[in-house]
């Protein structure tokens, strides 16, 4: 424990620069800026700073990126509130009974409790991840290349089970991140492998570029191609932006399963905050049953899924840290720009790099305070973006993605690819194929070809010993029972609404309730990105 | 004695989303088989083999959504209409979004397109200003000063950004020419 803290002591030390400072601070007004903004989500935010980041120190860049990270989970509150828009895919509960206390003339107790919440989730979830990654990654250096190899097919196992859409789309998606990550020199034998003689195809695709493509130009394309329907009223804030004693009393208790449902699902990996905050709703709901209060302005509707969804940031955080698998798609993105720093996440980050991953963390408390500062006075500053118009707004959004295009590869074929791959994802997001799933395909997928190439030269080149060692026995496991877990749940509720048509009401309810209107990745609920 | 037209089969529209993803698989799976062999006879897994298997799933992966939908023989609803499934999907607490409209979507899709075929050779600032006055100036035609202001300001406080600011060259184009 003593070293615990000394690690923790000097991670403050660096975070708490003036510089380092300034970094988390601009991460997370980014972040909730981004948050506010519809369409514009996390991935988007990251991977158009990335190339910014090229010329910080990592423990800097990373802290600005993490920052982004867990603001863009407070900014899509605002919006959820104030507008039943919600601006991320993990505030689409929040905006069920935000949205009722906004109408209700009570947004600024919503607001606070939002911020409030995410607040204690995010410093409690960063004190788990203080606690937990260390302990992970000493246990972790057991793991073998077979290992790794099945834990990132688990991670996508997992992507692909625990979308609310299609599940046969959510694989299509995985297998198309895996396919365009095989573009390229192939990385152990060098051989070129569906380039066509494109030169530029050499280096593979770039994974900034095509989540800047993926998630930004769709949902550009979109909006930009639509008439302008009626504008959604803005509720105004009426009072202080804070709680009143019975508030914080009943806000206290989702605060606190919250913290814990959203970091623990947030540990899982190829799941993100999301589904956390799906959970953290029916759960509080289930708990506050018969009281009537659920869809009219329940407070706990707001405190427990905010929670939720920043604990689930510190849960994410995990994985990628420990094991170097990231648990949501944003993780994905941050992993890719460990790579690009030349840094290696897993058990050995800790032993090798402590100064930087003591930073990062200190760096979450840091950037959680700054959120709380933030956000409570200047809510209604971040209210006005919501006024921009939308040709203004994504017409911006595709110059930055074209501009972010440039920037990392100053070529015109990387801007093309950008249209290439923003018409995909148009498409798939018009046939309802989730986008998370191929991101996070895309960047496991040199990972997984390189530990399979591993495991099987240990092993002579026999499949079989890949399963042999218990701990991959367990992670195959593992993957069969996230694989056939969904249709025996359908089944098992099917079962219960023939023998309770009660119970198929509720359902009925929250999932009208809870439905994504079209967006950045509200097709992908709860999977996050 | 009228009676009811029989009502029109067409095809759910993930029978055309699967085979897609079909006919694309088997396009991967052919350039997978084209990849050369590594060069070194040692190499366990050679640089197809990961493709290949990629490859067969996309095929089944396709087959089976587009098939799934041809067997429950779902009519589908006439054009311009949404099916059930979409409906469902749509349908939330509120009504949903206007929906796209072909024609404006492919004039932005084909500005965008200009915008970067143009971007290195005309420049960041003269490209960036021309995509976005006339992006503007197709969707909100009546903002004249405010699409001019923005088409003007916007790409010059990013200019400076970049430039000055994180030491990022930006294409001059045709400014930087003489």
């Amino acid at each position: 424990m003593g070293d615990l803290f000394s690690h923790l002591g000097s991670g403050f030390a660096t975070a708490l620069s003036p510089a380092n400072v300034m970094y988390a601070f601009v991460g997370v007004s980014i972040g909730t800026i981004v948050g506010v903004l519809p369409g514009i989500g996390a991935v988007t935010a990251i991977a158009l700073l990335i190339p910014l980041s090229f010329g910080l120190n990592p423990i800097s860049g990373l802290i600005l990126l993490a920052g982004v990270y867990y603001g863009t989970m407070y900014g899509g509150a605002i919006t959820s509130v104030l507008l039943r828009t919600p601006g991320e895919v993990s505030h689409v509960v929040t905006s069920i009974d935000g949205y009722e206390m906004a109408r209700r003339g009570r947004a600024g107790p919503a607001l606070a409790s939002a911020a409030v919440g995410s607040f204690a989730a995010g410093t409690l979830s960063t004190v788990a991840l203080m606690l937990l990654a260390p302990a992970l990654a000493s246990v972790a250096v057991i793991f073998g290349a077979a290992e790794y190899f099945w834990l990132m097919l688990f991670a996508l196992a997992m992507a692909t089970s625990l979308t609310t859409g299609s599940r046969l789309k959510a694989v299509i998606a995985v297998l198309l991140g895996l396919a365009i990550a095989t573009v390229g020199l192939d990385p152990q034998t060098s051989v070129p492998r569906l380039t066509f003689g494109i030169l530029e195809l050499n280096e593979g695709i770039d994974f900034a570029l095509f989540a800047m493509a993926l998630f930004a130009v769709p949902e550009a394309l979109g909006n930009l191609a639509r008439r302008a329907g009626d504008a959604p009223a803005i509720q105004p804030i009426q009072g202080r932006v804070w709680m009143s004693r019975q508030d914080w009393r009943r806000s206290a208790g989702p605060y606190t399963r919250g913290s814990i449902l959203g970091f623990l699902i947030g540990l899982l990996p190829g799941i993100g905050p999301t589904l956390g905050a799906f959970m953290s709703y029916v759960t509080e709901r289930k708990l506050h049953r018969g009281k009537d209060k659920f869809g009219k302005g329940a407070i706990e509707g707001v405190a427990g899924p905010e929670a939720a969804n920043n604990a689930g940031v510190g849960g994410a955080m995990v994985p990628l840290l420990t094991l170097g698998i990231p648990g949501s798609a944003t993780t994905a993105l941050l992993l890719f720009v460990f790579m690009m720093y030349g840094l290696q996440p897993g058990p050995l980050l800790f032993a090798e790099q402590p100064d930087l991953v003591w930073a990062i963390i200190a760096s979450m408390y840091v950037g959680n305070l700054v959120l709380l500062l933030l956000n409570l006075p200047l809510v209604g500053l971040f209210v006005r973006l919501l006024r921009i118009p939308t040709p203004m707004l994504f017409s911006g959004v595709l110059t930055f993605v074209v501009l972010g295009a440039y920037a990392l590869s100053f070529n015109l074929f990387s801007l093309t690819l950008v249209v290439v791959f923003g018409l995909l994802g148009y498409l798939m997001q018009r046939n309802h194929f989730p986008l998370a799933p191929t991101v996070l395909a895309l960047v496991l997928e040199p990972l997984i070809e390189q530990n399979l190439r591993r495991a099987l030269k240990a092993a002579g080149g026999d499949p079989l010993e890949l399963i042999q060692r218990p701990l991959s026995a367990v992670i195959v496991a593992g993957i069969v029972g996230v694989a056939a877990a969904p249709p025996l749940v359908h089944r098992l509720r099917l079962a219960r609404r023939a023998r309770n048509p009660d119970s198929r009401r509720r359902d009925d309810d929250m999932a009208h309730s809870s439905s994504a209107t079209e967006g950045n990745e509200t097709t992908d609920t709860p999977i996050d990105r | 004695m009228s009676t009811a037209p029989p009502t029109k089969h067409r095809p759910h529209p993930d029978v055309w989303a699967g085979a897609a993803v079909t006919v694309g698989g088997v396009g991967y799976t052919a350039a997978s088989l084209a990849i050369p062999a590594a060069p070194s006879a040692s190499t366990i897994l050679g640089p197809s083999g990961v493709p290949l298997v990629i490859g067969v799933g996309l095929i089944v992966a396709g087959a089976a959504l587009a098939l799934g939908k041809v067997r429950r023989g779902r009519p589908a609803p006439p054009p311009g209409e949404l099916d059930s499934d979409t409906k469902a999907e749509e349908a939330g607490g509120s009504s949903g979004p206007p929906p796209v409209e072909r024609r404006r979507f492919w004039v932005v899709t084909g500005l965008l397109t200009s915008y970067v075929i143009a971007f290195i050779p005309l420049g960041y600032l003269l490209a960036t200003a021309g995509f976005l006055l006339a992006l503007t100036s197709y969707l909100q035609p009546r903002q004249v000063r405010r699409n001019v202001g923005y088409a003007v300001v916007f790409p010059l406080l990013v200019y400076a950004v970049f430039n000055y600011g994180l030491q990022v060259d930006l294409p001059v184009g045709l400014l930087g020419v003489g």
